[in-house]
């Protein structure tokens, strides 16, 4: 029955779902503001005006939206109205009335101020004259935020407020950086000449916003804030964020900031605000040539000058600093000492200043660290070593101003650092410049610490000794050699020998002669066996440059562990085919411990030369050994290994047979398949089938043929292994030869493993079923294979084999019968459907059960037939079994068919107290899919358009291109009368094109129900004749960049 | 009070924290050691258990804790933490475990130190398992290794670049076996993506994708008394002293990672903290182990929107981007993408993934579990999965990101040298100035 509706009751339903789930309805309704706002805006406002008026002003505030409404609107024109009542620079008066712009009554204004105002505020021409000159007569205009959100229809009005909106790819709640691009401007007075950060919508512009017209006073710090966005469209980097301009007679002040009521609590925000207006009004006259003709040197010079001023500010700031300030003048400061490091007069300035910080008294611990931290960095070459030196004596002091300065590569510091260390007499002062000598390799510190060795201080004999180690000159190396066992000598011995070791390594990677024969001497008496262990292992390395590779052989049987393990190491690690054959040569000679290990060392080499002493490995009498080689060979082996890898394949060892098949599968080189292949003619069948499984391990798809024989094969082993290997690497040429395989196979096992390949291959092939059918032709008394067959048909679904498996599903042989049940039932289409009913329904024994619950598999795939239908099939199916877990399997499937009538049938079980659960969620879900909607964008909000509340919309967010939508899914098929949409209260956001569709699939969408092109906020459309379908589907075909898609409401028109 | 005063010091040995016990090491466990591997444990002298020590007892060492008492060829001996409470919890539970294990009920075998220098000092234990804050790794693996330890060090290796290159050297001088637990490299479909980049399954790389959070901040939160228990200034070591706060080093009841990790004097960020994951495994699939990039260059907002780096090869790599959604890495190739993270593994084409290894196709380090690949190698004297030098080199990526992000300029780096190129200030960072008496 047909009975028009304007708004469907479900759609009601659908906005209590959203709002349950906490949906809020942004700018539906206008927030009071609060008390405490307004007293936050009043401690925020500037105190005076900048200048004092020449005469009374008066400010039109105009508040009228015809687009999006900011509810920032009421708390911006208070603070503004506050602003003027508070400082005296102007009174107002708000109105959202279009009569104020008639020219008698806009006379009595010095400025018209555009408070976040949107859309098309006016048409009329006598309004737009009258604003027009009104501004180039020679008054005012402010513009907030939105301000550039206006008139899209009227170019000079853009051209006026300096540009169009063009997106906000940072929206409220994003924190951004701000720059200001003319810190001297008077207009920027507000800010100190510092950038800062600010969380609000950030716009981005399109023409005629240009610098060539404008000049910007603040834009978005790009280094600084995201500029991942989606929605940035700009390719030069240039956001502006404020700017003032003339215009003819008049003068004009935008700033973007304005969407966030905070904003409008901002002090520095509310004074950049107050001098707009007030040189809108004429009361400020400021410079307002365009950015663009600017000398870049007056720019640079209005920026240096606005920074040396910062600093100022920012050095007090640090100097006052304590942890959990406020920090921003620290951050300022690493950011402007990054920016100044290649600027030699501002670094020094800062350096300068930080430095004084350090020093400073009553400072605390953090700014002076702070400071230090910010020196390190930026610290260009010591003025005052003299000082500093004197500062890193200072057990006060030192770990600080030392943080300052010992990364610094200025020579100097070297010589500070020094005189420091014969001064200071503290304990840990004294370790921690030692240790600053030392990382910096200061070879002139050699003598002074050589001595510190014998310290009365162990702590700093130790550093002298780590120190003397980092320096490794020959000098450092000679005290410490000295040092070792020396009487009087307080450093730890092993601290010491890592030292020397550290030492000797960097003379003999010098390059130098002399310095390598002293570090090859120092390594030969540190590997003395009198040592302790770690220093003759730390040595090794050393003396195997001395003696050659050959020493590793014999440290492998070194009585210490630790020589022992480092051997291990460096016969791995030393380079060299030298070294490899040094290997190769002693590892008949050694025990089996030692080989083994020698083994894996030439394994990880990975040199090809020590092949053939691997190879004969494999034959050790030690177990450890024989696995050692067979691992190796799967690097080092080649088509020659083949044989014995094969033969210890096919061996009783598992472990052994694992290792020579993993290696066999990983032989790389030329060859080696072709010499697998060869081998497949062993006489014993273990060779024959560990080679045809390597092939396949192999991905050896040329050998396929070669694989193929071997199903032929005498041993059922070999035939097993031919068969899965040509599963692998067999294609669909093969399919025909392993179904006539398997029809010949006599083994059960070989047969399995046939079927298997034959549904892999047969797959591959264009028609699938029918080299099983041709295959199925020849078992008329072979029942087994017949069987094997009708398994494959039923893998393959192929339904050229339907008609086969239901013959043989009804066959009076009780295993073919069996077999072609099955094969129904693993059918992955739903094509068997009926068939698996009629088993179901008249068949005996646990098939009916495998014969329902395969129906039921099947009916919940997709499929052409009307979901009533379904709905009687799953109905019938039910009324078949008591068992609760089919009955269970049936409801869930009823849950996702999208008829009226499947609620009914889920319903009748409800009484059933074991399908309480499974009854309940079916009718939830059954429930729930009913007016789903959703949207290529927001669509997480795109309840909102059919909630029912003009008040609240769903909207794209960004402008209007082709191929954005809208869907309804009315969960099952209806008939649709006609569809309204409604975007009153963003009147220009109706769709420019769109075209609907009524279908019962997404996919396939046929013809479309109406199309054409938006002309106004509210489009309504009628279906002749009525459409029938589950979905709705509204594309938009036209585009409009300033402007959002949005509906507020969708109403539906539907019947039955 | 008074601990919380600025002392410049280091911490003296506390005394009476230290038992030391060379004889509990348990008896006949030579069979176990002998089943371990195809190397007789004979052939490393010890013919018992490794003697296995912990430094730093955190929520990150309670797993590794666990991983160990329950292995049949390690024995843990000694434990270390500067804070009293959390040391003597898991010296309880150790003793617990054991006294359960062995049936003696009075077990005390596991010891506590806090001072990690004599516990890496003590002749028993053969390898030491380090999970401090980031800022100690690198101290306590290079003092363990000079003892002739094997080391277990957490992610992310170091603070600084010096303190990796000091690694790389020391291991090498000592032939010590160490592991960095980027653990990611120990799972499937980690190698397996990695494998599909390295074999050309898409074609030729151009472009990476890493995805973790950002840099380090500076830590500038108010001081607090410090707890019971806690020794602040050892805590702190090698780091400017400044006053305890408990965001940086929280009670061990408290339920959320420590946010040390946030703060430029104890840790890189989360460019280190998942960087050593993500970026780590965008080393591995380019087959840059023993290297890195050659550029680095901070966002600048139009050319650069993110932090990008170059490698020699051409390849483009970028902090964050790609398709997002869930990879932590994302190659993209001339014929495809490679998506993967924790128990995720996508490919564009999808077929990519269905393509197995041949013979002659690259085979990554095969390891499907990090603490046993390092108990492996210390049997075997193998190279873990995650040696020292891939740890060092891909934490070096992510420092490299966190110096540009800090110093806001382009920067060229020589992976060879390991130094940057013509920037004398920027090579001030590859190593910060510590405390007395530690040092690298």
């Amino acid at each position: 029955m047909f009975s028009a509706t304007t708004r469907i009751v479900a759609a009601a339903a659908v906005f209590l779902v959203l709002a349950a789930a906490g949906f809020g309805l942004p700018g539906a309704v206008a927030q009071e503001i609060s008390r405490e706002q307004l007293d936050r805006v009043a401690a925020a406002l500037p105190e005076a005006p900048t200048v004092q008026p020449a005469q009374p002003r008066k400010l039109l505030i105009f508040t009228l939206c015809q687009g999006f409404y900011h509810d920032a609107i009421p708390i911006g024109t208070k603070a503004f109205e506050m602003m003027g009542e508070k400082t005296g620079a102007y009174e107002v008066v708000v109105s959202d009335d279009v009569e104020m712009f008639a020219p008698d009554a806009l006379a009595q204004f010095d400025a018209v101020c555009f408070m976040n105002t949107t859309g098309t505020l006016f048409d009329r021409a006598d309004l737009r004259d009258s604003l027009m000159a009104f501004v180039k007569g020679g008054k005012g205009v402010v513009g907030v935020h939105a301000a550039t959100d206006c008139f899209y229809d009227w170019a000079e009005f853009g051209e006026m407020m300096g540009g169009y909106f063009d997106g906000h790819p940072w929206g409220a709640g994003d924190t951004v950086h701000v720059k200001l691009d003319d810190p001297a401007h008077p207009l920027n007075r507000a800010f100190n000449g510092m950038g800062f950060a600010v969380r609000d919508e950030i716009y981005q512009f399109r023409e005629p916003y240009s610098r060539e017209k404008l000049r910007v006073l603040a834009s978005l710090d790009t280094a600084k804030t995201d500029m991942t966005k989606d929605g940035i469209k700009r390719t030069d980097g240039d956001f502006a964020i404020s700017w003032c301009r003339a215009f003819g007679e008049g003068r004009v002040f935008y700033c973007s900031l304005g969407h966030n009521w905070e904003i409008f609590w901002n002090p520095q925000v509310l004074q950049h605000y107050l001098d707009g207006i007030q040189f809108a009004m004429g009361d400020l006259p400021v410079d307002v040539t365009p950015s663009a003709q600017l000398s870049p040197e007056a720019v640079a010079q209005s920026q240096a000058e606005a920074a040396a001023r910062a600093l100022e500010g920012w050095l007090a700031a640090l100097a006052a600093y304590d942890y959990g300030d406020d920090d921003a003048a620290l951050m300022a400061l690493a950011d402007y000492g990054a920016a100044v490091i290649r600027k030699p007069a501002e670094r020094e300035a800062l350096a300068t200043g930080l430095a004084a910080i350090v020093s400073q008294e009553g400072v605390s611990d953090a700014a002076r660290l702070f400071a230090a931290k910010q020196l390190l960095e930026v610290c260009p070459a010591l003025t005052a070593p003299g000082k500093a030196a004197s500062l890193l004596a200072d057990p006060e002091l030192s770990e600080t101003v030392r943080y300052a300065l010992e990364r610094n590569e200025d020579p100097v510091v070297g010589r500070v650092l020094m005189r420091a260390l014969r001064s200071a007499d503290d304990s840990m002062v004294r370790v921690g410049l030692i240790h600053a000598l030392g990382h910096r390799r200061e070879a002139r510190a050699a003598a002074a610490l050589s001595r510190l060795l014998s310290d009365a201080d162990p702590a700093v004999a130790e550093a002298a000794a780590r120190a003397l180690g980092w320096i490794g000159t020959p000098r450092a190396a000679d005290a410490l050699l000295r040092a070792r066992g020396a009487e009087g000598v307080a450093a730890p011995a092993r601290v010491i020998d890592d030292a020397l070791l550290r030492a000797a390594q960097a003379l003999a990677a010098s390059g130098d002669g002399s310095q390598r024969e002293t570090a090859l001497a120092i390594f030969t008496d540190l590997a003395d066996p009198e040592e302790s262990p770690v220093t003759r292992a730390g040595a090794l390395g050393g003396l195997v440059e001395v003696e050659g590779v050959s020493v590793l052989i014999a440290a492998l049987e070194d009585e210490d562990a630790l020589v022992r393990q480092a051997a291990a190491a460096l016969l791995r690690d030393t380079e060299g085919a030298d070294a490899t054959m040094t290997l190769v040569d002693a590892l008949p000679g050694l025990p089996a411990s030692q080989r083994a290990l020698v083994i894996k060392a030439l394994a990880d080499r990975g040199d090809p030369a020590a092949k053939a002493a691997v190879e004969i490995q494999v034959e050790d009498a030690d177990g450890a050994v024989r696995l050692a080689a067979l691992e190796a060979l799967a690097v080092l082996g080649d088509a020659e290994t083949v044989s014995i890898l094969a033969r210890k394949a096919a061996g009783a060892d598992a472990k052994e047979a694992q290792a020579a098949r993993r290696a066999l599968g990983r032989l790389a080189g030329p060859g080696v398949d072709e010499t697998i292949a060869a081998g497949l003619q062993d006489p014993r069948p273990e060779i024959r089938a560990a080679l045809v499984a390597a092939l396949a391990e192999r991905l050896a798809a040329d050998q396929a043929d070669a694989v193929l024989g071997l199903t032929r094969d005498p041993e059922p082993a070999v035939r097993i292994a031919a068969f899965g290997s040509i599963e692998r690497i067999g294609s669909g040429a093969h399919a025909e030869a392993v179904a006539q395989a398997l029809v010949d196979e006599a083994d059960e096992g070989a047969r399995d493993a046939a079927a298997s390949a034959l549904v892999e291959l047969a797959r591959k092939t264009e028609a699938p079923a029918a080299c099983v059918l041709a295959a199925f032709d020849q078992t008329a008394d072979n029942t087994a294979a017949r069987a094997a067959l009708l398994g494959v048909l039923g893998e393959l679904s192929d339904d050229a084999g339907l008609d086969v498996v239901r013959q043989a599903a009804a066959a009076e042989d009780a295993t073919i019968r069996e077999a072609g049940i099955r094969a129904l039932a693993a059918w992955s289409n739903p094509a068997p459907a009926p068939d698996l009913f009629r088993v179901a329904k008249e068949g005996r024994d646990a098939l009916r059960i495998v014969a329902l619950r395969a129906y039921f598999r099947l009916l919940a795939m997709p499929d052409d037939r009307p979901a009533a239908e379904t709905v009687e099939m799953y109905d019938l199916g039910l009324q078949l079994t008591d068992q609760a877990d089919l009955k269970k399997m049936a409801i869930a499937g009823l849950a996702d068919v999208p008829h009226p009538d499947a609620e009914a049938v889920i319903a009748r079980y409800a009484d059933d107290p074991e399908l309480e659960a499974d009854v309940a969620a079916a009718l939830e879900k059954a429930r729930s899919r009913a007016f789903a909607v959703r949207a290529s964008h927001n669509t997480e909000q795109a309840g909102l358009a059919v909630d029912g509340e003009m008040g609240t919309r769903w909207t794209t967010g960004v402008g209007q291109t082709p191929g954005q939508w809208f869907v309804v899914d009315l969960g099952w098929e209806r008939t649709v009368h006609g569809i309204v949409l409604d975007a009153t209260g963003s009147d220009g956001d109706y769709p420019r094109g769109y075209r609907v569709h009524v279908g019962n699939s997404l996919e396939d969408l046929g013809e479309p129900a109406a199309e054409g092109e938006g002309s106004g906020a509210r489009i309504e459309l009628t279906f002749d004749p009525p459409q029938r379908g589950r979905f709705i589907r509204i594309e938009q075909t036209g585009s409009i960049d300033s402007l959002w898609w949005s509906i507020h409401e969708l109403t539906l028109q539907i019947a039955d | 009070m008074g601990a919380n005063q600025r002392t410049g010091r280091a911490p003296r040995r506390l005394p009476g924290m230290t038992r030391r016990s060379f004889l509990q090491r348990a008896a006949g466990t030579a069979a176990a050691a002998a089943a371990l591997n195809i190397v007789p444990s004979t052939a490393w002298g010890a013919n018992d258990r490794i003697g296995l020590g912990f430094v730093g007892m955190g929520k990150q060492m309670a797993g590794h804790l666990h991983v160990f008492l329950n292995r049949p060829q390690t024995q843990v001996l000694a434990l270390c933490d500067v804070e009293a409470k959390r040391l003597a919890v898991r010296q309880g539970e150790a003793n617990a475990f054991y006294a359960d294990r062995t049936g003696e009920a009075s077990y005390a075998g596991v010891d506590a130190y806090e001072d990690f220098r004599e516990l890496v000092a003590r002749p028993d234990i053969d390898a030491v398992v380090i999970a401090t804050p980031d800022h100690w790794h690198a101290l306590v693996a290079l003092r363990a290794m000079e003892q002739g330890k094997d080391v277990y060090c957490e992610k992310p290796l170091t603070l600084t670049i010096n303190e990796g290159k000091a690694l790389v050297a020391t291991a090498r001088r000592y032939g010590r076996v160490f592991q960095t637990g980027s653990q990611q490299r120990s799972s499937r479909e980690f190698r397996t993506a990695c494998e599909l980049v390295r074999n050309g399954r898409i074609g030729k790389v151009h472009t990476v994708h890493v995805n973790v959070g950002g840099p380090p901040v500076e830590c500038l939160l108010p001081g607090e008394p410090v707890p019971e228990g806690l020794n602040w200034d050892f805590w702190l070591g090698p780091a400017p002293w400044r006053p305890y706060n408990s965001d940086i080093a929280p009670d061990m009841d408290y339920p959320g990672w420590p946010n040390f990790r946030a703060y430029r004097d104890y840790s890189g960020g989360m460019m280190t903290d998942w960087g050593a994951h993500h970026f780590d495994i965008a080393q591995w699939g380019l087959g840059m182990d023993g290297s890195g990039p050659v550029e680095i260059t901070p966002p600048d907002g139009v050319a650069y929107p993110r932090l990008t780096y170059r490698y020699a090869n051409g390849v483009t790599m970028y902090h964050g981007g790609g398709q997002g959604g869930s990879a932590g890495v994302e190659f993209i190739g001339e014929e495809g993408r490679v998506m993967v993270n924790r128990g995720y593994l996508e490919t564009d084409p999808p077929e990519v993934l269905d393509q197995p290894l041949g013979p002659e196709d690259i085979r990554l380090y095969e390891s499907s579990s990090h603490h046993d690949n390092w108990l492996e190698c210390i049997a075997s004297r193998g190279k873990p999965i995650c040696h020292a030098e891939i740890g060092h080199r891909s934490v070096t990526v992510c420092h490299l990101g966190n110096i540009a992000y800090a110093i806001k300029r382009p920067l060229k780096w020589d992976p060879e040298a390991e130094a940057f190129i013509d920037d004398p200030e920027a090579n001030r960072l590859l190593q910060r100035p510590m405390r007395a008496p530690w040092t690298i």
